[in-house]
């Protein structure tokens, strides 16, 4: 029994050992499997870009918006360069799945079918927290419950899913700034826009990247970039979108 | 007809019990504090998601033990004459049996992962300011969940095996060997940093292929005890040599001329039946009195022992067969 005793409590801890010295002695892991971060560095970031303004917009072949702005500076750091591939959230979950594109963006939020799972291609954390409120015309009366009402958005997307679910009639209107009905929109919106808050603020939206599954390494380099510039997305937002 | 002895244990095993019992408590807290500690750091990782699992199952066996330990020592009643001793037998059955379907399911589900080349991903956690790789985080939390529990299964397989109690027994064998489990997921997760998308998963099929293991080896035990298998101990592959003796003893009785003795396991204790050829029909009562106070005497499994006179033993007789199963 004593000799076995020993042995048996003396394995474990020099499993541990030999882990503890494997971990300290790492400092680039983890490593990606299909070396993404290696290749980009001082390579081409691909980017599969899905439009969705205002985090992605495509124009004439040139990509604007809060996310593609934010990735342009993440490739200048790593002293890259951004190419942009526009097409759908399947096809680019695809592409992501061959690993055929490098970062997937379309203003994706932690709910977004398709990218949200973690299925098809892995999801940063969320790296800006946004909410909608509802507002109405200047003039108008405000009101406490969106049940029933006519509420304006810019299209049948996922902010008119959460007004659904409030109960109201989600109206998509091509120009919200002038619209003559309440509106769901953001704060900053509200108050250039001249509109007035009724309070009601729809679920909050966490914004997340995609990346192809399993490559780690690359995966925490994007999130560490994203994470420190959480004020600057909030700035590209305001300046976006209004 | 030997009644039972209520409660079941002598003074000295009851001590036992209160430590086995505060031991059991220990285990539950533990266990359930690692499986909140991993779950906090869970991740995608298939091996870290299959040691959870592991962990979260191992709730099972204290929980069986604890509940057992309420009723099985409860006196017979007029609904169950027998007592409560058989519920023992059972919460081992449904642990048994847990860990059996789980471990079938995770194996299969690592498998296919081999299969469809799915690559772990692991994102990274802000702590205070840096942006720290979860996996790194799971290797402490893994090793939280592994080392204690290697030093509590072995101090409960000593009060298993004085008890006679399978349940605690199954239980401290599989936190014994917790730490293979945790070790193979640190494996995994290492391998996931090295880019080796394959380590996860083939840590997560040998993890599972021990939970199934485990998991058959205590169906079988827990099958074969219901089905009133003869004693065994509480490893389950010797036959109790208890048997023999109260064979031989109660052959040796000056009066008694033929035995026939069956037993049986229920929970920690034996029940069973002997029925004896007397060579002197005089005096037969206090005689059989004398002999179940003897066999009672003997050791305090044997708890419910009914012995009957009879002319001649039963002709066609496979009871005696000594071959033990499980």
């Amino acid at each position: 029994m004593n000799g076995y005793a020993f042995a048996g409590w003396r394995d474990p801890c020099l499993f541990l050992l030999a882990l503890i010295a494997l971990v300290s002695a790492s400092c680039d892991f983890p490593r990606d499997p299909r070396g993404t971060l290696e290749r980009v560095q001082n390579g081409t970031m691909r980017v599969g870009i899905v439009e969705n303004d205002p985090w992605t917009r495509m124009e004439a072949g040139h990509a604007s918006g809060v996310e593609v702005e934010l990735l342009k500076d993440f490739a200048r750091e790593l002293g890259a360069e951004a190419s942009f591939v526009p097409s759908t959230t399947p096809e680019l979950l695809e592409a992501a799945k061959e690993a055929e594109v490098d970062v997937l963006i379309g203003g994706f939020a932690s709910t977004s079918p398709g990218v949200s799972e973690g299925k098809e291609a892995g999801v940063t954390g969320s790296y800006l927290t946004t909410r909608f409120v509802v507002g109405v015309p200047p003039g108008t009366s405000g009101f406490d419950d969106p049940s029933g009402r006519e509420i304006a958005v810019e299209r049948i997307d996922g902010t008119a899913a959460l007004l659904k679910e409030e109960g109201a009639v989600p109206v998509p209107i091509d120009d919200l700034s002038s619209a003559e009905m309440p509106i769901a929109a953001y704060n900053w919106q509200l108050e250039t826009w001249g509109f007035e808050s009724t309070g009601i603020e729809l679920p909050e939206e966490k914004h997340v990247m995609a990346v192809p599954l399993g490559e780690n390494g690359w995966l925490v380099e994007l999130e560490r970039f994203l994470r420190a510039h959480r004020t600057e997305a909030k700035e590209l937002l305001r300046e976006e979108s209004t | 007809m030997g009644r039972a002895r209520s409660p079941e244990l002598p003074p000295d095993l009851q001590r036992t019990l209160r430590r086995a019992r505060r031991l059991e408590w220990l285990t539950f807290a533990y266990m359930a504090s690692a499986v909140v500690l991993l779950a906090l750091v869970l991740g995608s990782s298939q091996a870290m998601k299959t040691a959870w699992i592991e962990d979260l199952l191992g709730l099972i066996p204290p929980l069986a033990f604890l509940v057992a330990l309420r009723f099985n020592t409860r006196g017979p009643t007029k609904r169950f004459p027998y007592g409560f001793h058989r519920i023992v037998s059972i919460g081992h059955l449904c642990s048994a049996l847990a860990l059996f379907v789980m471990g079938a399911y995770l194996l299969v589900e690592s498998a296919l992962k081999l299969i469809t080349m799915e690559y772990p991903t692991i994102n990274s956690v802000e702590i205070f300011g840096h942006t720290i790789w979860l996996g790194w985080l799971m290797l402490p939390a893994l090793a939280y969940s592994a080392l204690p529990s290697v030093f509590l299964g072995r101090m409960k397989i000593p009060l298993a095996e004085e008890l006679h109690n399978k349940v605690l027994y199954a239980d401290a064998k599989m936190n014994k060997a917790n730490w293979l489990t945790a070790g193979a997921a640190m494996v995994g997760v290492v391998g996931i940093g090295f880019g080796l998308w394959w380590a996860d998963a083939a840590a997560a099929a040998i993890i599972s292929l021990d939970i199934t293991k485990d998991g058959v080896s205590n169906l079988r035990r827990a099958v074969v005890d219901l089905m009133d298998q003869a004693p065994t101990t509480v490893d389950g592959n010797d036959p109790d040599p208890l048997r023999d003796k109260l064979a031989s003893m109660l052959r040796g009785l000056d009066w008694v001329e033929e035995v026939d003795l069956r037993l049986r396991e229920e929970g920690q204790v034996y029940f069973g039946e002997a029925l004896v050829v007397p060579s002197d029909e005089t005096d037969i009562p206090e005689k059989v009195e004398d002999a179940l106070e003897r066999a009672r005497g003997l050791d305090w499994r044997i708890h419910d022992l009914a012995l009957t006179p009879v002319r001649e033993l039963p002709e066609t007789d496979e009871r005696n067969a000594k071959i033990p199963m499980g």
